[in-house]
């Protein structure tokens, strides 16, 4: 066999192993299915398609439990493509989150495209891709597949976003995100190109293998070490984007509330979460501190100070943010942002904690914080959805005047989202910021920090409290406002009606039964997530 | 004189900063997203610089899948720009401002 | 020891709620819905006093068992992360027994009470379901073993709350009074979730981690399987030495911080200062919700938690101190409001502004079970007040002016002999219940140790006590005595509007309430009302009042012109009845040894003394933990001397100590008694003989304006967050920020500043301008790292 001498120094045996990306196949095979059979059945296959796609994410589902469980019986992480995907804990426990949203997303949609007679089958297949796109976020060891990943979900969602082609809202909307998406992913790709560089060794070149980052790193043998911040600086601006952190964040409300509404709340459970999973994994174990390497400590104090300041500037404008808003959708979008801010809180105690048992129960809260608020916030988005009617109209504030006792089912389902979104008891959104704080607490974490941490959770109560401003703004409106025009309540179909009782029940088990989901995510925790 | 690496950091930083510059001023949807175009190709040849020098084929392989994207992106980008044309008539960014607190 | 039967106690109210809420909304029928809650209520209020009074089993009951041992059910392990654990269970020991006897049975009255009061209402469900989730969380609040499950009750009661205070949904100061209480109810919130994080993490660094009240050990859960061991949080910290007295304890994150963070709580859900401006505003609800929720049971969580956390707040006297003060100055503050309302509501609402900050004084300087007396007398007399003013106000047909009342003790005998005892007990009368609590706090107070400024505290609490009396007095003169001002023409009052609009929407007869017709009421301008001789002042005191009465004049309420008063119905007296005896007896409980010239000694405090925290020298008995505090440095240092904090609780009360009982102790607290009395009998001469002559006398304009604390918030707090949301943030970084620094830049391209200046939000432009921006701020933040 004849091989590029260059190529031969390189090589290394090709680890080619179909079933660690199963999930990831299957959701792709079925968004090709769903093209293809809009391509050739017969118009108006809403049902087919969306039947298709909701079987492709349950098969998806079914093979990432089996990879749970061999995951967990061999306690060891595995990895495949030589490191290009990673097989661990945190990668099936997002992965479990994203099959989730998707399925919810599909019910959703199935009113809504009916209503605005949308084709069905490219929504659904742009949905699919979109997943799998996220699903290589978070299973990805390298750069090159988080790049990708990124990229794939992100030219899906610019499409979603501008999905009702004649309205001008929505155009608006795609034209923001799109322009915005492109100029952060430039800088997230400059960032790791000056990664790339930055590892650079005389003997090897550089790598974007993100395990190979962390080793050369602390090793010292870096050629370029002074790059390495830059990149670093840079990724955090591209992840930072993703994830909504301010001042990245400024795009949020305009796209939000211009995209249709079953994208609005995709978007921000969905691409929020998968921006967490590879912001994560690049960070907190690409960049980790070892204390033998003063590179090491200092890069890492660096992201650290870096992430701390913009939790705190994310909790806070995306709280202050909200308390004025009109538009129930733009304010929905800040207290996404702030939402952000809190599990941005459990990101910095997973960075800050050294014990690996510890780290992995803050990176599984960070999950199981991102899993709580796409179930509340589908929910939510559901009932805005269902309420704004054809076009997305009807989501000003005043539109809830008076509703309360006219639809009663519908506001007091969302009255309950939105109290799990403030975090009251015995929801889930009280558990999710009691798991991320309690990370953040907790007597494992580099004592230079204590205090920084602690800052940062009474920051983050701080801003829960005044959270309860807007969000009871909306319930008050709801129930104890007079409503001078006509009003019916709306007709809710089956497929949403499905959504709302799985989003429901999802709330209170999460609420009341956490342990299991909790354990589920962090179990194995010695070797979970270690990429070497 | 041979070429320094640092050369071709420094001619892609530049690349990037123009880039940077041009999204920001220039009011023309494709003439931004062209902008957007020339950072991503400066990235490349960043790219392309480390892999040349360490002799390293992982940057090149990046550049690959950087073309590709972009190639998506275009498509996706004109066909949004275009859409927007439509309904508006203009490809003034600064028209669209429907969305504001 | 385990009986599951406790957890019906808890589950009972919140199953009659959800029959309530889906069968009842559907049969429509009061018998049903009525009997459904009240029946709820009365199985917990049987199992309860059961589970405490009798021996069931041979495990002994939860009041009396020697030794203390609580009766518990674990029913499931809520969360676990790491070696945080919080468990759903529940457990009853002295302490919440006590709790939960009386918010039971009184709970139970004011149920039955309400099924005659909201009698007629379109919505009578969902009163009710509201009111049986009510006690299904508080019960949750008091019963719960750990403090996150406590924090669950915490939140939920005050999420009732919020419902029942906008129970009139269809008035929008409703609205805004629910939404006031959650929002000042969540800004103590976050202090209680904090305490609970540094409770579990000072817990956790003593190698004891945990968050229960409990110590659990050999237990079994609902199938009977073995319930994981856990170790009780509050012992763990009752091994620690104390904080030393200083500010910085405040924030050094230790126990005083803990203990200060949970207090912030208190404040909130206790109404203190300075969040105590939602209670006052709550009185929008119905009135049985304000004699449950905003008088008896509620509002006493605060006195509830730092109770339960005692162990940790006799080790942190800076917060102790803290609290003395504030519980204080609220009790004197909303005293003196409460001397110049004319709503009846208000009234009573200040005054338990002002109760709740004697429990909080108690609390503060260390006496802890007379902290828990007075929640208990307070819950039987405040209850009965709250009761007795509904049954007036449903009397005189949902007016609450106290102005357009008087002289309606002969058509309300029996309503005004049970206020009577009520304001005979919040006065401070002897023999009745609120005299022995009232007291034991005062003297308490008087002889702490715990703090130097003992007198300073005990004259404040003095002087309330004073305008207590004098308040009260005022409110049954106003309402019971003199001229009869309700067959007057009357103006603008703050009635149960809404209540009487539903009777009047259903046309029901069983009310006279629509015979008084909008044409009645619109003629009455505020200068005619009320006798001539006042009119001037009282046209200066509607001025508030007329305000809003000018949007819904309609909506006014009372009586039509030769109409009546008249009796409440036995449903809503009887109830009365009850709580008067107990207002009446009920303190003896309580009565200390030299009071009752040693016929009692105190046997309320005896049952408390197991659970409730000592002194830390007292701690075991031993010698080491009081050397510890004592040889501590930091505690040496501090002559307010912090570690002999209530010394006098274990001297004078010691186990089986009735010899502790010194002659000169014996001869103060009688003396203080005799002091306090006098007092008493002072104030109510004194507005006996003011209020009688002139019952519409104009009060100071700063009292009846409640020292303006409303208006201070919204201008300093609320409006300055909205301000800056609304401007601040969009002005500041868009305009002001990004132009000026592309204009700075400027130079190199004309067209970038003429391109730049316009920027603005919602263009892509300034958005990618703002990205950058935070962009070059990262890159320059590392770069600067990289040169360190």
């Amino acid at each position: 066999m004849l091989i590029n001498p260059i190529f031969a120094l390189q090589a290394l045996p090709v680890d080619v192993n179909f079933a660690s990306i199963a999930p990831e196949l299957i959701v792709i095979i079925a968004g090709v299915l769903v093209m293809l059979v809009d391509a050739f059945a017969a118009p108006k296959q809403r049902w087919l398609t969306g039947g298709i796609s909701l079987a492709g994410i349950v098969a998806a589902g079914v093979a990432c439990v089996l990879m749970w469980n061999d995951a967990g019986t061999g306690g060891v992480v595995t990895s495949s493509f030589n490191g290009m995907i990673v097989v661990d804990q945190m990668r099936l426990s997002f992965t479990f989150v994203f099959l989730i949203v998707s399925a919810l997303t599909i019910l959703m949609s199935m009113l809504w495209v009916e209503r605005e007679a949308l084709p069905a089958g490219e929504f659904h297949s742009l949905l699919m891709f979109a997943t799998a796109g996220m699903m290589l976020m978070a299973s990805g060891g390298d750069l090159v597949i988080i790049f990708l990943g990124l990229e794939v979900l992100s030219i899906a969602t610019y499409v979603m976003a501008g999905f009702r082609r004649n309205d001008l809202r929505s155009n608006e909307s795609a034209l923001k995100y799109f322009i915005l998406g492109a100029f952060s992913s430039a800088f997230l790709l400059y960032g790791i190109a000056l990664t790339y560089g930055a590892t650079s060794t005389a003997l090897e070149g550089g790598t974007t293998n993100i395990a190979v980052i962390a080793d050369r790193i602390a090793a010292g043998t870096a050629i370029y070490p002074q790059l390495l911040f830059a990149g670093a600086a840079l990724m955090i601006i591209g992840f930072g984007f993703k994830i909504a952190t301010a001042p990245f964040h400024v795009w949020t409300p305009d796209v939000y509330e211009g995209a249709p509404t079953v994208v609005t709340a995709f978007m921000a459970a969905g691409p929020k979460a998968a921006g967490f999973a590879a912001f994560m994994r690049v960070f907190v174990f690409g960049f980790p501190l070892v204390a033998t390497s003063a590179l090491s400590i200092q890069v890492h104090a660096a992201w650290i100070n870096a992430l701390v300041v913009l939790a705190i500037l994310t909790m806070t404008i995306g709280n202050t943010a909200a308390l004025v808003q009109k538009n129930v959708k733009r304010m929905l979008a800040y207290s996404s942002i702030a939402h952000a801010g809190y599990a941005l809180v459990g990101f910095i105690a997973a960075g800050v904690t050294l014990d690996i048992t510890k780290q992995n129960d803050a990176i599984a809260g960070v999950v199981f914080y991102m899993l709580t608020y796409a179930v509340m916030n589908l929910g939510a988005f559901a009932i805005v959805m269902l309420i704004a009617r054809g076009g997305d109209r009807r989501t000003e504030l005043e539109d809830y005047t008076g509703i309360g006792f006219k639809a009663p089912a519908l506001a007091f389902a969302l009255s309950l989202f939105l109290l799990s979104l403030l975090g009251v008891p015995l929801t889930a959104g009280f558990i999710g910021k009691v798991v991320v704080f309690r990370s953040a607490l907790d007597p494992a974490v580099m004592n230079d920090y204590r205090n920084v941490m602690t800052l940062l959770v009474v920051v983050g109560v701080i801003n829960t409290a005044i959270s309860a401003y807007y969000y009871l703004g909306l319930i008050v409106v709801m129930f104890f406002r007079e409503r001078t025009t006509e009003w019916r309540a709306p007709r809710v179909p089956a497929s949403v009606a499905v959504t709302l009782i799985l989003t429901l029940a999802g709330v209170l088990y999460l609420g009341v039964f956490p342990g299991k989901v909790i354990d589920a995510f962090r179990r194995n925790a010695i070797n979970v997530s270690r990429l070497r | 004189m041979t070429p320094q690496l640092s050369w071709y950091l420094a001619l892609s930083a530049v690349m990037f900063t123009i880039g940077v510059a041009g999204v920001i001023l220039k009011r023309n949807a494709i003439s931004m997203f062209m902008c957007i175009e020339l950072m991503l190709n400066s990235v490349n040849l960043t790219f392309v610089a480390f892999s040349s020098f360490f002799n390293n084929l992982n940057g090149q392989l990046f550049v690959f899948i950087v073309m590709a994207v972009a190639a998506a992106e275009a498509a996706v980008g004109l066909g949004i720009i275009i859409a927007l044309f439509r309904n508006r008539e203009s490809l003034d960014v600064d028209d669209a401002n429907l969305l504001k607190l | 020891m385990t009986n599951h039967w406790l957890s019906l106690i808890v589950a009972a109210p919140l199953i009659g709620a959800v029959i309530n809420w889906l069968v009842g909304r559907r049969v429509r029928s009061e018998a049903f819905i009525g009997f459904v809650a009240c029946a709820s209520i009365g199985v917990s209020t049987v199992i309860a006093f059961i589970l405490a009074f009798t021996d069931n089993n041979g495990a002994g009951a939860a009041l009396f068992s020697e030794p203390a041992r609580p009766v518990m059910s674990h029913l499931w392990t809520w969360m676990e992360v790491g070696n945080f654990r919080a468990d759903v269970g529940f457990a009853m020991d002295r302490l919440s027994g006590i709790y939960v006897c009386f918010v039971t049975f009184v709970g139970l009255l004011i149920h039955i009470f309400a099924t005659g009061y909201m009698h007629g209402d379109k919505s009578y469900y969902r009163f009710f379901a509201y009111l049986n989730l009510f006690m299904f969380m508080m019960l949750t609040l008091v019963l719960g073993d750990n403090l996150l499950l406590m924090f669950v009750g915490w939140e939920g009661v005050g999420l009732c709350s919020y419902l029942l205070i906008g129970y009139y949904v269809d008035r929008k100061e409703a609205g805004d009074a629910a939404k006031k209480a959650f929002i000042a109810n969540r800004v103590g919130d976050w202090g209680v979730i904090l305490g609970i994080m540094f409770v579990f993490f000072i817990t956790a660094a003593a190698g004891a981690p945990s968050i229960s009240f409990f110590e659990k050990t050999d237990l079994t859960n609902l199938v009977g399987n073995q319930v994981p061991a856990m170790t009780n949080a509050f012992a763990t910290i009752a091994t620690m030495a104390v904080d030393p007295f200083t500010i910085n304890a405040l924030i050094a994150g230790g126990l005083t911080s803990a203990a200060i963070l949970l207090f912030i709580g208190a404040t909130g859900k206790s109404a203190q200062i300075p969040l105590f401006v939602w209670l006052p505003d709550a009185m929008a609800g119905p009135t049985p919700v304000s004699a449950l929720i905003h008088a008896a049971t509620m509002v006493t969580a605060g006195v509830y938690m730092i109770v339960r956390c005692s162990e940790l707040y006799v080790r942190a006297p800076t917060a102790m101190a803290i609290i003395a003060v504030i519980g204080a100055a609220t009790a004197l503050l909303a005293a003196t409001i409460g001397l110049a309302q004319n709503d009846i509501k208000k009234v009573l609402a200040y005054s338990t502004v002002s109760q709740l900050g004697y429990m909080m004084l108690a609390c503060g300087v260390g006496a802890f079970s007379a902290a828990i007396f007075h929640v208990m007398t307070h819950a039987f007399f405040k209850a009965l007040l709250f009761l007795g003013s509904g049954s007036v106000i449903h009397g005189m047909h949902h007016e609450q002016d106290m102005r357009r009342m008087g002289g309606l003790k002969k058509y309300m005998p029996i309503t005004f002999a049970t206020m009577l005892t009520g304001w005979l007990a919040i006065s401070g009368i002897p023999i009745f219940a609120g005299f022995w609590s009232k007291d034991e706090i005062l003297y308490k107070t008087f002889s702490t140790q715990s703090n130097s400024f003992g007198l300073i505290l005990w004259f404040v609490g003095l002087c309330t006590a004073v305008i207590t009396a004098i308040y009260m007095t005022r409110l049954m003169v106003m309402t019971f005595w003199g001229t009869e001002r309700f067959a007057e023409a009357h103006a603008g009052g703050q009635g149960d509007e809404a209540h009487a609009q539903a009777f009047a929407d259903k046309k029901t007869t069983a009310h006279d309430a629509q015979t008084a017709t909008i044409d009645d009421r619109q003629h009455h301008s505020p200068d005619e009302h009320v006798g001539a001789a006042t009119s001037h002042a009282s046209h200066q005191v509607h001025a508030v009042h007329d305000e809003h009465d000018d949007e819904d004049a309609h909506e006014h309420h009372g009586l039509a012109h030769g109409q009546k008063p008249h009796e409440s119905p036995l449903v809503m007296t009887l109830p009365l009845i009850i709580l008067a005896v107990l207002s009446v007896f009920g303190g003896l409980l309580g009565a200390p040894y030299a009071l009752s010239l040693g016929a009692i000694d105190n046997p309320f405090h005896h049952t408390l003394e197991p659970v409730i925290a000592h002194e830390p020298n007292f701690v075991g008995g031993a010698a080491n933990g009081a050397d510890d505090a004592h040889g501590s440095p930091a505690t040496t240092e501090t002559h307010s001397a912090p570690v002999s904090a209530n010394e006098h609780e274990g001297v004078p009360h010691g186990e089986g100590a009735t010899a502790a009982h010194t002659p000169e102790e014996i001869f103060t607290e009688r003396v203080l008694a005799g002091v306090s009395i006098l007092l008493a009998a002072f104030g109510i001469g004194l507005g006996w003989t003011y209020f009688q002559r002139r019952p519409l006398a104009q009060m100071p304009r700063l009292l009846e304006n409640k020292y303006y604390v409303d208006e201070i918030y919204d201008a300093t707090i609320i409006e300055p967050i909205k301000d800056g949301s609304r401007v601040g943030l969009w002005r500041i970084l868009d305009v002001g920020v990004i132009d000026g620094i592309v204009n700075g830049v400027g130079t190199v391209a004309r067209e970038a500043g003429n391109g730049a200046r316009q920027l603005q939000p919602g263009f892509v432009r300034s958005y990618a301008a703002i990205i950058l921006l935070g962009a070059l701020l990262v890159i320059g933040y590392f770069a600067a790292a990289l040169a360190r």
